[in-house]
């Protein structure tokens, strides 16, 4: 039987991290929850996830220097990235996808949305490095 | 109560005190050892010599109350703190290395060395206020740096917690803080806006930017009102190297109204570190100070801008959003409340602290009047709600977060419509039945349309075998705003 | 030791029960009632039974207004508490009213003080909602801390530097170090009829080595509570206040 797909979930709001646990596991991944940055880089480095969704605004270290920091360690080359923001402006958009995020959700989002998005990322082939 | 003069050599607690390393206006700073502390640390003593300015005793007070609930990188580590009734005193960890007024005396920082003391400030504000403690004093002195580069906090004496006896509110009649950094609202004694806190990071920035205060030095601290309608003399006026979004950036923590500030630190953190992606209005592009008419002007209204940024500074925290869900919990329903249970948690993704109410309506034939039938009522009252419960298990909310309820009433949409008026829900999530025309059919038109606020109407999903699709919402119907 | 204090259950025997349950799950070593064990609720036999029991088991108890007019007819009360208590009356044996006779007006343990409104003139029932009434209950009193309730609202004040005590609206769930060189007058809310708008009920755990005063809500099944209270005939603004908290 196939493992089930893991999906790291970091948000600095909790019920965030509390539907999207919820949703996700229905949807039969394996969820993990971070409260912020340094939460977050320590589960990958714990267990490097096959999709992190993060949030932009957070503490500590805010999602696109996590973003990088996912992005330009050769371990976590199989992880996917999707940026989740409220502010949704193209300059932060564009900087999240040249720093390498897989994808983009926009705060308020529609759950079913972000779930076709963690399949869809799942889908395509791994990034390799180039 | 008399308490001996401190000198070197000394014990107290098993603190030896071997060196004075700083005299201070309230307190003395100690190096100390004791046998059991691997570290090193250091004493801070209150002057007990005061004659009149009790201030500085309730300082101390807050800062051992204070100091006793922080954690972390960003603060001192706290040792001990000394009985009140014997000797006060505060033993913590002692950070080497300057403070960053001795780090930026004489001399205009490098940009990119700015940017990096600003990002490092900001975190640990950041950190602080997410121990629910603002600073009120922040300023270079109270500054220092570790090795790693973090910044760490000290000298909390005006502090105040979120959450335990502000002991120095409406104590003195006059505003405590630094004038050349203190926040508008401060001056109005207002000491529960972090926003004030972000207030000072940015006048910290601006003097490490430009070598200059961004409000001089008021001589009293009355005179430091006038930063309600003088604007400082733009950064890059003084220093034409500085980058717009930088410029953009300290105008904007210097904003006399908080709500114009940033939010957060960590919102100023992220600019920082992208300074970037700062999007950039007039503040950025400033050379000079506002005309003379438009501040005389602001003068005028002085008093109107004051009580502005106090409504502003002292408005209510808003109340959690609450989402109201209406379980049916007849049998052969599971699908409907498999999808209500999905629904439910989509809008709460979408809804930042808000809370859920599960409501299950008990029709008011069930209640007994005679006491045979009374303990049945009861029965059945505490079965329900155990469904109700294991209905919202999976869900996996916090006791705060979730709340059930049982409505006794025989008419179902004026019950659930009653429940969420009063208890003012701003989102209402209900299922329909496939089977159109029944009794939950008509009352589910009925609440629709005359709900007081956003209802989702839910669905059972037909899911295909064997793959576990959450389902979603039918569609949100607005009813009348 | 971690102190349960349970002020104003008011014969509400779902929130006193829910509390009691939370109490013992928090690891409270000691229980003390702060009064009005009787009042606005359906279960005022049970409420005695239970705390009598446990005062068998070592808690204390204190004497509150309403206990004292379930024994004593004649106390100046609004219509609705003297309906309340004219029916509870009739529901207490003689080994009830006993009870209740035997409870002290205020009691003293280590550094704290147990009564049921002001520690002035205790028995005339002083609400303790102002720093003018906090200081006069503290000049009535040595100890350093005094639990009391009869306000049915959270509040907490302490002796400053300045002539009047500083009063804190207590947030729910903080441990609150009762700083030693200061004295404290801490009103717990009611266990069973909350009137600070937030209808859980409201208890408080001391912990006297770390000297920390928690104020803790505890949701309880107040439609049930409520039903009851109609069930006996009482006036049906004392079940429906239950559900708003006021």
């Amino acid at each position: 039987m196939e493992k089930p797909h893991s999906v790291l979930v970091v948000d600095d709001e909790p019920n965030i991290l509390l539907s999207l646990r919820y949703l996700m596991s229905s949807g039969g991944y394996d969820v993990r929850t971070a409260r912020d940055g340094a939460e977050a880089l320590a589960e990958i480095a714990r267990e490097a996830p096959d999709v992190v969704l993060l949030d932009v605004m957070m503490p500590k270290l805010d999602g696109l220097t996590i973003c990088e920091k996912i992005k330009s360690n050769p371990a976590w080359a199989g992880t996917r990235v999707i940026m989740l923001t409220a502010r949704g402006r193209e300059v932060e958009r564009q900087k999240g996808l040249r720093l390498g995020a897989d994808d983009y959700i926009v705060k308020p989002f529609s759950t079913r949305d972000a779930m076709a998005r963690v399949a869809a990322v799942l889908a395509r082939p791994r990034k390799t490095d180039a | 109560m008399a308490k001996a003069l401190l000198h070197a050599g000394m014990t107290i607690d098993g603190f030896r005190l071997e060196e004075r390393i700083h005299r201070g206006g309230m307190a003395d700073i100690w190096r100390v050892t004791r046998d059991d502390v691997g570290f090193p640390i250091v004493m801070k003593a209150p002057l007990l010599d005061f004659e009149g300015d009790l201030s500085l005793l309730v300082g101390f007070e807050v800062e051992q109350m204070i100091m006793a609930e922080l954690a972390g990188e960003h603060v001192p580590r706290l040792v001990a703190n000394g009985d009140f009734a014997v000797q006060p005193y505060i033993v913590m960890e002692r950070i080497e290395g300057p403070t960053l007024r001795a780090r930026s005396r004489d001399r205009v920082l490098p940009v990119d060395e700015m940017i990096q003391v600003g990002i490092a400030v900001a975190q640990a504000l950041s950190d602080l206020h997410q121990q629910q403690v603002l600073h009120l004093d922040l300023k270079p002195g109270n500054i220092l740096f570790r090795p790693s580069g973090a910044a760490a906090l000290i000298d909390f004496g005006l502090s105040r917690h979120e959450r335990l006896p502000d002991l120095l509110d409406e104590q003195f009649h006059r505003p405590t803080g630094t004038p050349e950094y203190i926040a508008p609202e401060q001056l109005m004694q207002v000491r529960s806006d972090r926003r004030s806190d972000i207030y000072a990071l940015g006048a910290i920035l601006y003097e490490l930017a430009t070598g200059r205060l961004p409000f001089g030095v008021p001589s009293r601290m009355a005179k430091a009102r006038r930063r309600v309608w003088r604007d400082p003399v733009p950064p890059r006026a003084l220093r034409p190297d500085l980058p717009p979004a930088l410029q953009e950036c300290i105008l904007k923590c210097l904003e006399p109204l908080p709500d114009a500030r940033y939010r957060r630190a960590e919102d100023l953190a992220f600019d920082l570190r992208h300074p970037d992606l700062v999007e950039l209005t007039e503040r950025a592009h400033r050379l000079q100070q506002d005309d003379l008419r438009t501040v005389l002007g602001r003068r005028l209204r002085a008093r109107a801008i004051m009580r502005r940024i106090l409504a502003i500074a002292t408005r209510p925290p808003t109340r959690p959003p609450l989402i109201l869900v209406a379980v049916d919990l007849r049998p052969g329903l599971e699908p409907l409340r498999q999808a209500l249970r999905d629904a439910s948690a989509s809008v709460l993704a979408n809804m930042p602290g808000a809370r859920l109410a599960c409501v299950n309506v008990m029709p008011a034939s069930l209640i007994a009047i005679d006491e045979n039938v009374d303990a049945a009522g009861e029965n059945i009252h505490v079965r329900r709600l155990a469904e109700l419960r294991r209905w919202a298990r999976p869900l996996q909310l916090p006791k705060g977060k979730i709340s059930f309820h049982l409505l006794e009433t025989r008419a179902v949409a004026a019950g659930i419509l009653e429940f969420a008026r009063s208890n003012r829900a701003d989102h209402l999530v209900m299922g329909a039945h496939s089977a159109g025309g029944s009794f939950a059919g008509r009352a589910g038109g009925q609440i629709v349309a005359d709900a007081p606020c956003t209802v989702t109407v839910v669905r059972a999903a037909e899911a295909p075998a064997g793959v576990a699709a959450p389902a979603g919402p039918l569609g949100e119907m607005h009813s009348k705003p | 030791m971690l102190i349960a204090l349970l002020s104003d259950v008011q014969a509400n025997r779902e929130a006193l029960d829910a509390c009691l349950a939370d109490a013992r799950r928090a690891g409270a070593e000691r229980y003390v009632f702060l009064g009005d064990i009787v009042g606005y609720g359906a279960d005022p036999v049970w409420a005695i039974e239970t705390v009598a029991e446990m005062v068998a088991d070592g808690a204390v108890a204190v004497l509150g207004n309403h206990d004292a007019a379930a024994i004593r007819p004649g106390d100046s009360m609004t219509a609705a508490a003297l309906a309340a208590i004219d029916w509870t009356r009739g529901r207490l044996a003689e080994a009830h009213r006993a009870f209740l006779a035997g409870l002290p007006l205020t009691l003293e343990e280590d550094d704290r003080l147990y009564v049921h409104a002001s520690a002035c003139a205790p028995d005339t029932w002083i609400y303790v909602r102002t720093p003018r009434e906090a200081f006069q209950s503290l000049q009535a009193t040595r100890q350093r801390i005094t639990f009391c309730g009869h306000t049915h609202i959270p509040a907490l004040f302490t002796e400053g530097v300045t002539a009047l005590p500083q009063q804190h609206v207590p947030t729910d769930g903080t441990a609150i170090p009762l700083l030693a060189q200061r004295r404290w007058v801490a009103v717990l809310g009611a266990v069973g009829q909350p009137r600070d708008q937030n209808p859980a009920a409201c208890y408080g755990l001391f912990d006297d080595r770390r000297n920390r005063l928690t104020y803790v809500r505890v949701p309880y099944d107040v439609d049930l509570a409520a039903r009851k209270i109609r069930a006996a005939g009482l006036p049906d603004i004392l079940a429906t206040r239950l559900t708003v908290g006021h």
